[in-house]
């Protein structure tokens, strides 16, 4: 299981401190976030759930709550999707399913599909992508499978006449029209099993789902910082808890708190004006100031980009941004980013002043 | 009339190939005018639905169908773009389904197609097929002429109806009103010569009468809704909920202590009582024993417990008379918290009709303005 960023800083205490405790509560934030698929009938959702699974996503089982939720419609949003979206409680991301089939003129299916997802996100303010759910199925079938398949697209492409009926079915029920043409001109220049299952899986739109559904649960991989930290808290009284009261108060805690509010604000803004927010609102040196070693233990590499000036600035600026009209979640990551800039600047050397 | 002959309405939800159904019809059928949007005062002889055939219909896109197949009864539904998607034939089979009416007759097309030739045969036979039938029955003629005067003659019903429940609300807490100042008064007198023994019947009258009052107070207002619910009219029924039929908003009815805790003005009472019996017994003794002076120690023992008998009746009489007046506060609470109950049960139950008849207005007019194309884009 990949350990998010924020995880491995912990972990990282982990390692120093020795700590039961801490070791859980690395688990618990490394935890990926589950998903539940929802959506239009007729859809697709049924796919979308399978490529996702095969893409590695946790998949909420039925009746269990999730932390995410995919909503699959296919060509445009209806006003019942639209309503259905606003009245939304949870992170969700809007998925255009057979993306493969939303135009085969000018730029191709998946170019048409995702500048309609953008339009539709600028609309609806919920993040949108378009998806084939089928080649990510397929991308993510099995070797052996693969090479039947990459059998009779050579036969496509050589003469197609000669395609048995059986197989002819099964190409078109596995990758359908535009997967099928894709497929044969990689299969005709000469590519390979896995570089096959690369291109369908590049092709189907489904890593940047999965991006998506990972900034998504940027304010709950937040909560969840947040919880374990207010637990751990619990555990830095009694008699092993200097450690951990000292851990609590160190900077490895505060950029990571820092580094999840910044993923927090980041995912919010780029929902909101996907093309430039990153650079314009979150500052791009942010994620960069915060990157972990995991190498070392507890080390935070700090930005040599970012001067002594450049995180004192930006502290006054996230304060700024936390007394502003803003919900509580964002004050909470305002106050943190804040709070993180400023063990960042006092790292590169800042002093502190008494006011004259 | 015989230039709405000629019009064809093309219409569908967004994105779903309505416009390349238009123009493929406007090819090949050069006599009728292939239309997407209607002008003002124009009737189709007939409509062409167009769903793409990607997913079955959402519920907007069945209403959309409900609201063209309105104005004719040519009514053909076309599910498009059936050369990209394979699976068209059950998503026709499921929105034949979906459709309110079972004999609209769907056909797929493929107007615009990016693979292989057009297909759009289909959808001509059955426009021809919808057109003749059209010509054969003279009622689809009639249809949008007639549910224009229904609608109108709603309209109308619809205003009535708006002046009416306004009427009835003004009269209705008008009657509240008088019932419960009728009510205060009649209490009030039987509570200012009531006796001790008839406390609790007197009490337990109280809610019988304000149970009884709100009981014909919902009789009327289930009257009313019924006659609305005759004119065609959904209306909730705001259901208070309430203690044997006494409203629950009454609090005073249920928190009368007739006998509350008064130790310290009985203490009071009783002191003034005996000192007012033992000054009676002492006058009424010396007196007699000056006039009697043999008679000393009976007129002394009698007067004695005639001075406590008086005492007795002087404490009775003074707690009856602090309990009629308690009585006639609390009577006077109870009517203005059984006023304030009535006037509020027919308030929001005026609202509730009056929103659920605004909402079945607006419900008619959007089903009305429906039929444009365009409606279903977010």
């Amino acid at each position: 299981m990949p350990q998010h960023p924020h995880a491995a800083l912990l972990g990282a205490g982990a390692a120093v401190l020795d700590d039961s405790a801490l070791h859980r509560l690395t688990a618990d934030l490394s935890a990926p976030v589950r998903v539940a698929v929802t959506g239009r009938a007729g859809a697709g959702r049924g796919m979308v759930r399978r490529a996702l699974r095969g893409a590695g996503a946790l998949l909420a089982d039925p009746g269990e709550p999730s932390d995410v939720d995919v909503y699959v419609f296919v060509e445009t949003l209806t006003s019942d999707d639209v309503a259905l979206l606003a009245g939304v409680d949870r992170p969700t991301v809007a998925v255009l399913n057979k993306a493969d089939l939303t135009c085969f003129r000018g730029a191709g299916p998946v170019a048409v599909a995702a500048a309609r997802c953008q339009e539709l996100q600028r609309r609806t303010g919920v993040p949108t992508r378009p998806l084939a759910a089928l080649l990510a199925v397929a991308a993510s079938r099995d070797t052996a499978g693969q090479r039947s398949l990459i059998d009779a697209l050579r036969t496509v492409g050589a003469n197609p006449a000669r395609l048995a009926p059986g197989m002819r079915h099964r190409l078109l029920a596995e990758l359908d029209l535009f997967g099928t043409a894709i497929a044969a001109a990689a299969v005709g220049r000469g590519a390979d099993t896995p570089a096959l299952a690369a291109l369908l899986h590049q092709a189907s739109g489904i890593s940047a789902v999965l991006e998506e559904i990972d900034r998504a649960a940027a304010p709950i991989r937040y909560r969840r910082l947040i919880g374990a930290l207010a637990r751990l808290a619990d555990a830095a009284v009694g008699p092993r808890g200097a450690g951990v009261a000292e851990f609590l108060a160190g900077d490895a805690v505060a950029l990571a708190r820092m580094a999840a509010a910044l993923d927090v604000v980041g995912a919010a803004a780029t929902t909101v004006d996907p093309a430039g927010a990153a650079a314009t609102t979150v500052d791009p040196a942010g994620a960069a100031a915060t990157t972990v070693d995991p190498a070392g233990a507890a080390a935070t590499t700090v930005d040599p980009v970012g001067g002594c000036a450049t995180h004192l600035r930006r502290a006054v600026r996230w304060r700024h941004y936390a007394q502003g009209p803003v919900s509580a979640l964002h004050r909470r990551c305002g106050t943190d980013i804040s709070r993180g800039a400023l063990r960042l600047w006092l790292q590169a050397g800042g002093v502190v002043e008494a006011m004259p | 009339m015989s230039e709405h002959r000629g019009v064809i309405l093309v219409i569908g939800p967004a994105l779903s190939g309505a416009t390349s159904v238009a123009n493929a019809l406007r090819q090949r059928r050069g006599g009728c005018r292939v239309v997407e949007c209607l002008g003002p005062g124009e009737r189709p002889a007939a409509v062409v639905f167009v769903v793409s055939a990607a997913a079955p219909m959402t519920q907007s896109q069945i209403a959309l169908l409900d609201a063209a197949a309105a104005s004719t009864d040519a009514v053909v539904a076309a599910v498009a773009k059936i050369d990209v998607h394979r699976g068209w034939p059950q998503v026709l089979e499921e929105n034949r389904a979906l459709a309110a009416s079972p004999a609209l007759s769907w056909v797929g097309v493929a107007a615009d197609p990016h693979i292989g030739p057009s297909k759009l045969e289909p959808l001509i036979a059955a426009l021809d097929s919808a057109l003749a039938r059209d010509r054969r029955s003279p009622r689809n003629q009639l249809l949008p002429n007639k549910s224009h005067a229904q609608s109108r003659i709603r309209d109308r019903e619809r205003a009535v109806a708006f002046r009416e429940l306004r009427v009835a609300r003004v009269q209705l807490t008008g009657q509240a009103r008088a019932t419960c100042a009728s009510m205060r008064a009649d209490l009030r007198r039987d509570a200012a010569g009531l006796s001790r023994r008839g406390v609790d019947e007197f009490c337990s009258g109280v809610r019988r009468r304000s149970a009884r009052a709100v009981a014909e107070l919902d009789a009327t207002l289930s009257r009313l809704v019924d006659d609305l619910d005759i004119a065609g009219i959904d209306i909730p029924w705001i259901d208070t909920p309430g203690i044997d039929g006494a409203p629950e908003s009454c609090p005073a009815l249920e928190t009368y202590l007739p006998r509350f805790g008064r130790v310290r003005a009985d203490r009071v009472t009783a002191l003034l009582s005996a000192g007012f019996g033992l000054g009676v017994a002492l006058t009424f003794g010396r007196l007699l024993a000056d006039l009697a002076p043999d008679w000393t120690a009976a007129i002394t023992a009698a007067s004695l417990l005639a001075g406590i008998g008086l005492s007795g009746w002087v404490i009775r009489a003074r707690g009856l008379a602090a309990e009629r007046a308690a009585l006639d506060r609390w009577v006077t609470e109870v009517t203005a918290g059984l006023r304030t109950a009535m006037e509020e049960r027919v308030v929001m139950q005026v609202l509730a009709a009056e929103t659920a008849m605004a909402a079945e207005a607006t419900a008619g007019r959007n089903a009305s303005c429906r039929i444009r194309p365009g409606d279903d884009r977010p």
